[in-house]
């Protein structure tokens, strides 16, 4: 998976720029597009979702690319702007089909089973089972930490919540994936 | 967390999901076609132009105004609850009204029961054919 990259300063300069705002805008697609699209898509679990909601996300960052300040590092903006924008998506599915919290885990399942872009692990997708039946915030931080070894400080600036909570998080979402292999192992 | 780690350390770090060959490659050349011209952000960290008279005084103007509106409101208030009566003097139209006999008998007093004012006369121990009303002389109660 790709990570997050480390040195933005340059491309903030540029954004920060009339002259070259729209050509660094590009390259931000470029650099951002796989880490938002997996963060995104582990959340949404289908594909086509995650293409609609990444193309949301970078929209939404250009109508207010003057808003960026560069107080908050680029990466976290755009991650906020990306998981925002798939809970509200996750939201606004589970009052269309009228589905509650619970129900969610077994739609978010069934999304994992018709799934064809996947590459044929069967202990991955138990895996995605597992996770789906965390809740949205759980499933958030266990995502970003166990796939993506993100820094809990860094995950901290995007959820904003603090890193105690978030460590606790963590902890319980292991657990419950614990649960759920047990005597599957 | 030891327990946890060796679970963790039997499942793959990776969720097993695939996109489409050169996917994120078309999804840059695309995203970045799709942006809207934002004429606008030719504007981006221009310097501020210098700012109006009306746009200097805009907020102490306003503020003046709200604190009159208070000062109004308050003063309102104090009228409305004011204890004090209002001597009848200052209302001209009040002040000839009472200063007409007619208008006082008439409107004032009219509603007065005679047999009341008859019963406070005999408790008095005044008898009601010993009084005498002016300018009818001749008048006398049965």
């Amino acid at each position: 998976m790709a990570q997050i990259p480390a040195d933005d300063q340059q491309l903030v300069d540029r954004l920060r720029d009339p002259a070259t705002v729209r050509e660094a805008f590009a390259e931000m697609i470029s650099r951002y597009s796989e880490p938002l699209y997996w963060q995104i898509r582990r959340m949404v679990q289908s594909h086509h979702d995650a293409d609609d909601l990444l193309q949301n996300t970078f929209m939404k960052a250009w109508m207010s690319i003057e808003n960026f300040r560069g107080d908050a590092r680029l990466s976290t903006w755009l991650y906020k702007i990306a998981v925002n924008e798939a809970i509200t998506f996750l939201a606004r599915e589970r009052r269309r089909q009228g589905l509650s919290l619970d129900d969610e885990a077994s739609a978010l399942a069934a999304t994992i089973e018709a799934d064809t872009d996947i590459d044929g692990d069967s202990l991955a997708v138990e895996l995605r089972k597992a996770i789906a039946t965390l809740p949205e915030k759980q499933r958030l931080v266990f995502n970003m930490k166990y796939f993506d070894d993100m820094k809990y400080e860094d995950i901290s600036n995007i959820l904003g919540t603090s890193v105690g909570a978030l460590k606790a998080s963590y902890h319980l979402a292991v657990k419950k994936i614990e649960n759920f292999f047990k005597g599957k192992l | 967390m030891k327990k946890d780690d060796n679970i963790l350390s039997k499942l793959p770090h990776h969720d097993g999901m695939t996109v489409p060959d050169g996917y994120f490659a078309d999804f840059s050349r695309r995203m970045a076609d799709a942006l809207p011209p934002r004429p606008e952000l030719a504007m981006m960290g221009a310097p501020e132009p210098p700012r109006t008279r009306w746009q200097q005084m805009r907020p102490y103007i306003y503020l003046a105004a709200m604190f009159a509106g208070v000062w109004c409101m308050l003063k309102m208030f104090t009228m409305l609850t004011s204890s004090s009566p209002m001597p009848l003097d200052a209302n001209p139209v009040i002040a000839e009204a009472i200063s007409n006999d007619t208008f006082v008998n008439e409107y004032v007093i009219s509603d007065l029961s005679q047999w009341d004012i008859y019963d406070d006369l005999m408790d008095d121990g005044i008898a009601p054919d010993s009084i005498t009303i002016f300018g009818n002389e001749t008048s006398s109660y049965e």
